[in-house]
C-alpha cells in the first residue's frame, strides 16, 4: 500500500521526480567520470613505470645527461656486477606527434629484467643486418595513431636528422607514443653512437647495487618510480576529486530543494494519511523507500553519463599529462564492478541523507493537518550558530592543519555554513528588490515570495552555491592565468633565448654568443636533477635579469648578494613547501663532487612545475660538464633590438639550424598555451558544476511554479489577467535568480581565494598573488542565469497561464 | 418604481463536459436575474453544477451556449484578459477554503483586490472594513495565524473592498463549524445588504440559505424554485 501511495504521487508529479533524479544523476555522473578518470591517470602511471622494467627490476640514471660507454664498461666490470640491460631513450617526432624511441640490448638479460613485458618476445625480431631500414616495434595504437601498419618504413626526426625505420608489430603493453629498437641499431639510426640514458638491473642485484652504485648514479626500485609517478599527479588528482565532490554537494541541494517541495506538495495526503491511522513509521519508510528508489535511479544514470563523461574527459586532459608529467600515453578509462559498486552506494548513501531532514518535517505533519504548515523561521540566535559553527570550524581547520585534505574540508565546511546564511540574506535582498520595483505588479511579485522563505530557502542555497563555485573555479583560473603571465612577463628580461637542438651549449659557443656586437649582456641557464631527484638551476645572471625573479621570502638584496658570493641558494616555491624551507634553513644537495650544505637565502615565485627547484650560481658547480649551458638569454645593446640580434646570431652561426632562438613574446605564448591545456580539465569542471547549477536554477523555479499553482489560481480567480500573471511569474522567477546571483558573487570570491590561497598551493606548491579576482565569470554567469531563470520561469508561467483557473483552485 | 436593471443576468447557460454521446450537460438553460442588494441562494445535490455555475457568472469559465450579464456588461463572449478585468471590477468571490495567499499578511491580502480592481480606496478604508467584520486587529497577521472564521473574514473583506456589484460566495461556511459559519454568514450578509451589493450564496444549508431574499435549486440543469 505504501508504494502504491508513493507511486500514485509519482506518476502525479513525473517533472517534479524527473528534475531530483536528474539533480542526483549529474551530480553521480560527475563523481563517476572523474573518478574513472582518476584510475586511468594513475593506471598511465603505472604503465609508464612498467612498459620496460619488469616488476622486479631497478632502474639506474645518470646525475648528467647520459652514461658513457665507458663508465657502462667500468660498472660492467666490477666484481658481482649484475648483467645490467643498457638503454637509451631518443626523444623523436613525426608531424606533430612527439614519440620516444626506445633502445635495448637484446642480446643482454632483456628476459630477466622484462618478465612482465611482451617487449622480450620482440628482442630476437629486432636485430638488423644492415640491408633495409632498421627495425623498431611498434603498438598497436601508436601505429593506428600514425596511420601505420607493420611492415611499412617509417621516417623519424630525431635529434640529429630524420631516419628511415621499418616497422614490427608487437603486443607490448605500456608501448603507447613509443617504439623500440636494438640499442646498437637506434644509436646507429639517431646518430648518438655513445648515448645510453640508463641502465636496468634485476632485482636480486639490489644489496649489490646499494653497496657499490657511484655516487653520479642513482638507482630506483619500479616501487619507487611508481610513487614518484603518482606523486607527480596527486595535486592534480585531489583538485580533480575536490571539485567532483563539489558537483555531488551541488547535484544533491537540486535533490534536497525539490523534496521540499515535493513534501510541501503532499503535506495535506500526509495530515489525512496520519489522520486515517498511517503511524509515523509507516510514513518514514515510505519516505526512505522513495529515497532510496529516487537514489538507485539517479546513481544508475549517473553511473551510466559519467562513464560517457570519463572519456571526454581523458580527451581533455591527455595534452597536458603529456607535456607536464613526461612523455607517456593515457590509459583508456576502466570502469571494475568494485568501482560501480563503490559509486553505487555513495550515490544511494547521498541521496538517502539528503531526504531525512524532508522525512524529518514530514513526521511533524500532525494528523489532520489540512492547511499548509506554518512558516516558523528559526530563532535568529540559532540560525548564527548554524552558519557561524560550521564557518569557525572550516576556518580553524583551514588555519591548524597545513595539509590538502584540510583545504578542502575546510572549504566544505566554509561553504555549508554560508549555505545556512543563504536564505537569510537572500530573503533580505528580495526585500530590498521589492522596495525598488516599487508598488506595480512586479513589486507585489517579490513580495508575494518573502513569504514562502521555508520552502524557497533549499533553492535559494542551491542555487548560490552553484553559481558560486561555477563562478569561483573561473575566477581561480583567470586569475592564476593572469599570475602565470605576470610571471612569464617578469621572468623574461632578456630580448632573445638561444638553446641548441636536443643538446647543450657547448662553452666556446657560449663565449661566441656574448662577444656578439649586437648583445650587451649574456645570461645562461643550465638545468640538472640531483640523485635525490632535486632539480638543480644553476644561473650566470646580468644585472638585468634579477628583476625576473619575485621574492616571497627573504631580502632581495641580501640573496642576490649571497647567491653571487656562493654563500647560498635560492628555492622555488612549490619546492619551498614541499619541503617546508624558508631562508635561514640548510640545505643539503648531493652534487657531482660530492654532498654540499647551502643556506636557503631565498623563496622566489614560480610556476614552471610543481615539484619546484633549486637555483644556484653556475659558479659553485663543477666538473668537466659544469661550463656547458642549456639555454643562453641575450640583451641587446642600448639602442639595439632582436632583429640586429638575429643578424648577428644568423652571421655568426649560419642558418643550418645549428642553434635555434626564440623570443620572450613566444615563449610567453607557449607558457600561456602550456597553461591553457593544463586547466582545460579545470575549465570542464567549472561547466559541469555551472550546467549542474543550472538544473538547479531550473529545477528550482519549475518547481517553485508547479508548488505555487494554486496561489496563481487564485489571483486569476480574483482578477489577475493571464498576461499579467506571465509577468508575475517571470518577475518571481527573475528576482529569485537576481538574488541568488547576487549572493553568489561574494561566495564565488570566497571559493576564489580559497583555491587559489589554500587550495592550489597545498595541491602543487603554487600560490597566486591576493589580488582582485577576475571578474569575467561574473559577468559571462550571472546574465546567463537570469537568461536561463527567466526561461525556466516561463514554462510554468505559460502553463499557469494556460490553465484555467477553475481547474488549477479545484486542483490545489 | 420599475425593478432596478439586473447586476447579474444569465440567459439559456448551457456547459457540458465531456464530447459525443458521452457529454454531460451539466447546466441545460440557466436564466437568473439578481438585483442590486438581492441575496440569492442556490442549493443542489453535490455535482449538480453548483460551482459551475457560480464560475460561469464569474466570467472564469465560458458557457458552451447562452449569456452572462455583469452588470449589464456582457461577459461571455469576450476573450479571457476581458473577462478577467471585468471580474476584478464588478465581481467580490468568497471561497469554500478562503483561498488566502499564504505568503500575504491579511491587510495585504485585501489591497490585493484594490490593486488588481484597478479602484481608487483610500487606505483607511480598509481598516474600517476591517473594523466592520471584525478583523480589525488581525490584519498584520498572516493566514496561517488566523482561525477559519478570521481567514473567511478575511475573504470576504478581500472581496468587498472594492465595491463589487455581486458578491459570489461558493460554500462560505463549508469549512468551519457551526459557530464560526453562523458568525461569517453574519457579518457576509450585513456587509452585502450595507453597500447594496447582491449576493449569490451556493450552499448545503438550509440555515443559511434561509437569510436570502430568494432560494432557488439547481435540478437538471435548471434552476427553479426550492
Amino acid at each position: 500500500m505504501r508504494a502504491r501511495l508513493s507511486h500514485g504521487f509519482f506518476r502525479r508529479h513525473p517533472g517534479q521526480w524527473l528534475l531530483a533524479l536528474v539533480g542526483i544523476a549529474a551530480g553521480m555522473a560527475v563523481v563517476t567520470g572523474v573518478a574513472l578518470l582518476r584510475g586511468a591517470l594513475v593506471d598511465s602511471l603505472d604503465a609508464a613505470a612498467d612498459e620496460l622494467a619488469g616488476r622486479d627490476s631497478i632502474v639506474v640514471r645518470p646525475l648528467g645527461e647520459s652514461i658513457s660507454p665507458e663508465r657502462f664498461a667500468e660498472l660492467a666490470r666490477l666484481p658481482g656486477a649484475p648483467d645490467w640491460v643498457p638503454v637509451v631513450r631518443i626523444p623523436v617526432r613525426v608531424g606533430d606527434v612527439q614519440l620516444e624511441v626506445i633502445g635495448l640490448d637484446g642480446f643482454s638479460a632483456v628476459r630477466d629484467v622484462t618478465a612482465d613485458s611482451a617487449l622480450a618476445g620482440d628482442a630476437d625480431r629486432l636485430e638488423w643486418t644492415g640491408d633495409g631500414p632498421p627495425p623498431a616495434a611498434i603498438g598497436r595504437e601508436t601505429a593506428a595513431l600514425l596511420g601505420v601498419e607493420p611492415g611499412e618504413t617509417l621516417t623519424l626526426e630525431g635529434p640529429n636528422g630524420p631516419a628511415d625505420l621499418a616497422l614490427v608489430g608487437t603486443r607490448g603493453a605500456g608501448l603507447d607514443r613509443r617504439l623500440v629498437m636494438d640499442i646498437a641499431v637506434a644509436q646507429h639510426a639517431f646518430d648518438l653512437p655513445t648515448a645510453i640514458s640508463e641502465l636496468l638491473a634485476p632485482g636480486s642485484a639490489a644489496a649489490w647495487i646499494e653497496r657499490n652504485l657511484p655516487a653520479d648514479l642513482q638507482a630506483r626500485t619500479l616501487d619507487q618510480q611508481r610513487a614518484s609517478a603518482r606523486e607527480l599527479t596527486a595535486g592534480l588528482r585531489a583538485n580533480l576529486t575536490a571539485m567532483s565532490l563539489l558537483a555531488l554537494a551541488t547535484g544533491l541541494f537540486v535533490v534536497y530543494s525539490v523534496l521540499s517541495f515535493l513534501m510541501v506538495q503532499r503535506r495535506r495526503s500526509f495530515g489525512v494519511l496520519r489522520a486515517i491511522g498511517l503511524t509515523p513509521g509507516d510514513l518514514a519508510r515510505m519516505l526512505a523507500q522513495e529515497g532510496l528508489v529516487l537514489g538507485a535511479l539517479g546513481t544508475l544514470a549517473g553511473l551510466v553519463v559519467g562513464t560517457l563523461l570519463a572519456d571526454l574527459l581523458l580527451a581533455l586532459i591527455a595534452d597536458p599529462v603529456r607535456s607536464i608529467y613526461g612523455q607517456l600515453a593515457l590509459a583508456r578509462t576502466a570502469p571494475s564492478l568494485g568501482l560501480y559498486g563503490t559509486l553505487f552506494g555513495l550515490g544511494v548513501l547521498a541521496a538517502t541523507a539528503v531526504t531525512l531532514p524532508v522525512v524529518r518535517e514530514a513526521l511533524r505533519v500532525p494528523p489532520g493537518r489540512l492547511v499548509r504548515a506554518a512558516e516558523a523561521p528559526a530563532p535568529d540566535r540559532v540560525g548564527w550558530a548554524l552558519a557561524g559553527l560550521p564557518v569557525a570550524l572550516g576556518l580553524a581547520w583551514l588555519a591548524l592543519d597545513p595539509g590538502l585534505i584540510a583545504a578542502l574540508g575546510g572549504l566544505f565546511l566554509v561553504l555549508a555554513g554560508l549555505a545556512t546564511l543563504i536564505p537569510r540574506t537572500g530573503f533580505g535582498l528580495l526585500a530590498v528588490l521589492a522596495r525598488l520595483a516599487g508598488g506595480g505588479l512586479t513589486g507585489r511579485a517579490i513580495r508575494l515570495l518573502g513569504g514562502s522563505r521555508r520552502r524557497l530557502a533549499p533553492a535559494l542555497s542551491a542555487l548560490s552555491l552553484a553559481l558560486a563555485l561555477a563562478m569561483g573555479m573561473g575566477m581561480m583560473i583567470l586569475g592564476f592565468r593572469a599570475s602565470v603571465d605576470d610571471w612569464v612577463q617578469r621572468l623574461l628580461q632578456a630580448d632573445l633565448y638561444v638553446s641548441a637542438t636536443e643538446r647543450r651549449l657547448t662553452v666556446d659557443e657560449v663565449d661566441r654568443l656574448a662577444a656578439l656586437d649586437a648583445v650587451a649582456a649574456i645570461s645562461t641557464v643550465s638545468v640538472q636533477r640531483l640523485a635525490d631527484q632535486t632539480r638543480l638551476t644553476a644561473y650566470r645572471l646580468p644585472d638585468a635579469a634579477w628583476s625576473g625573479f619575485e621574492w616571497l621570502a627573504g631580502d632581495p638584496e641580501r640573496v642576490r648578494a649571497g647567491f653571487v658570493a656562493g654563500r647560498g641558494v635560492a628555492v622555488s616555491e612549490p619546492l619551498a613547501r614541499a619541503r617546508g624551507l624558508a631562508p635561514g634553513d640548510l640545505l643539503e644537495l648531493p652534487l657531482a663532487g660530492g654532498p654540499r650544505r647551502f643556506e636557503v637565502l631565498g623563496v622566489f615565485r614560480d610556476y614552471s612545475s610543481d615539484a619546484g627547484f633549486v637555483a644556484i650560481d653556475a659558479d659553485q658547480l663543477t666538473g668537466p660538464d659544469a661550463r656547458e649551458v642549456d639555454s643562453v638569454g641575450l640583451y641587446a645593446t642600448p639602442g639595439g633590438d632582436r632583429a640586429a640580434l638575429e643578424a648577428d646570431l644568423r652571421a655568426a652561426f649560419g642558418a643550418a639550424g645549428e642553434l635555434q632562438w626564440i623570443g620572450p613574446a613566444e615563449i610567453r605564448d607557449q607558457s600561456l598555451s602550456v597553461f591553457d591545456r593544463t586547466f582545460r580539465i579545470s575549465w570542464a569542471m567549472a561547466v559541469l558544476v555551472g550546467g549542474i547549477a543550472l538544473v538547479a536554477l531550473v529545477s528550482a523555479l519549475l518547481a517553485h511554479g508547479f508548488e505555487r499553482a494554486r496561489e496563481y489560481a487564485t489571483l486569476r480567480a480574483l482578477g489577475l489577467s493571464p498576461a499579467a500573471l506571465f509577468r508575475l511569474v517571470v518577475a518571481q522567477t527573475l528576482a529569485l535568480t537576481l538574488a541568488a546571483a547576487l549572493l553568489a558573487v561574494p561566495i564565488a570570491v570566497v571559493v576564489h581565494y580559497a583555491l587559489a590561497l589554500f587550495i592550489q598551493p597545498r595541491a602543487f606548491g603554487w600560490s597566486v598573488p591576493a589580488g582582485l579576482p577576475p571578474l569575467g565569470p561574473v559577468v559571462v554567469v550571472v546574465p546567463l542565469a537570469l537568461l536561463l531563470g527567466a526561461l525556466a520561469g516561463l514554462i510554468p508561467a505559460a502553463r499557469i497561464g494556460r490553465r484555467a483557473p477553475v481547474s488549477a483552485l479545484r486542483a490545489g | 418604481m420599475a425593478d432596478p436593471s439586473p447586476v447579474l443576468g444569465l440567459r439559456g447557460l448551457v456547459r457540458r463536459y465531456g464530447e459525443g454521446p458521452r457529454a454531460v450537460r451539466v447546466l441545460d438553460g440557466v436564466d437568473l436575474d439578481v438585483r442590486p442588494g438581492e441575496t440569492v441562494a442556490i442549493m443542489g445535490a453535490s455535482g449538480c453544477g453548483k460551482s459551475t455555475l457560480l464560475h460561469l457568472a464569474a466570467g472564469m469559465d465560458r458557457p458552451d451556449a447562452g449569456e452572462v450579464r455583469i452588470a449589464g456588461v456582457e461577459v461571455h463572449g469576450r476573450p479571457e484578459p476581458a473577462r478577467t478585468r471585468e471580474r476584478a471590477r464588478r465581481v467580490g468571490l468568497v471561497f469554500q477554503d478562503f483561498n488566502l495567499i499564504e505568503s500575504l499578511t491579511a491587510r495585504e491580502n485585501v489591497e490585493l483586490a484594490v490593486w488588481l480592481s484597478g479602484a481608487a480606496v483610500a487606505a483607511d478604508r480598509i481598516d474600517a472594513l476591517a473594523g466592520e467584520l471584525g478583523i480589525g486587529e488581525l490584519l498584520e497577521r498572516r493566514p496561517d495565524q488566523l482561525s477559519g472564521g478570521q481567514q473567511q473574514r478575511v475573504a470576504i473583506a478581500r472581496a468587498l473592498i472594492h465595491g463589487p456589484a455581486v458578491l459570489l460566495a461558493d460554500e462560505p461556511t463549508g469549512s468551519l463549524d457551526r459557530v464560526a459559519g453562523e458568525q461569517v454568514l453574519d457579518v457576509l450578509f450585513d456587509a452585502a445588504r450595507a453597500r447594496d451589493c447582491a449576493l449569490v450564496l451556493v450552499t448545503h444549508s438550509d440555515q443559511a440559505a434561509a437569510r436570502c431574499d430568494r432560494v432557488l435549486a439547481l435540478r437538471d440543469g435548471r434552476l427553479v424554485p426550492a
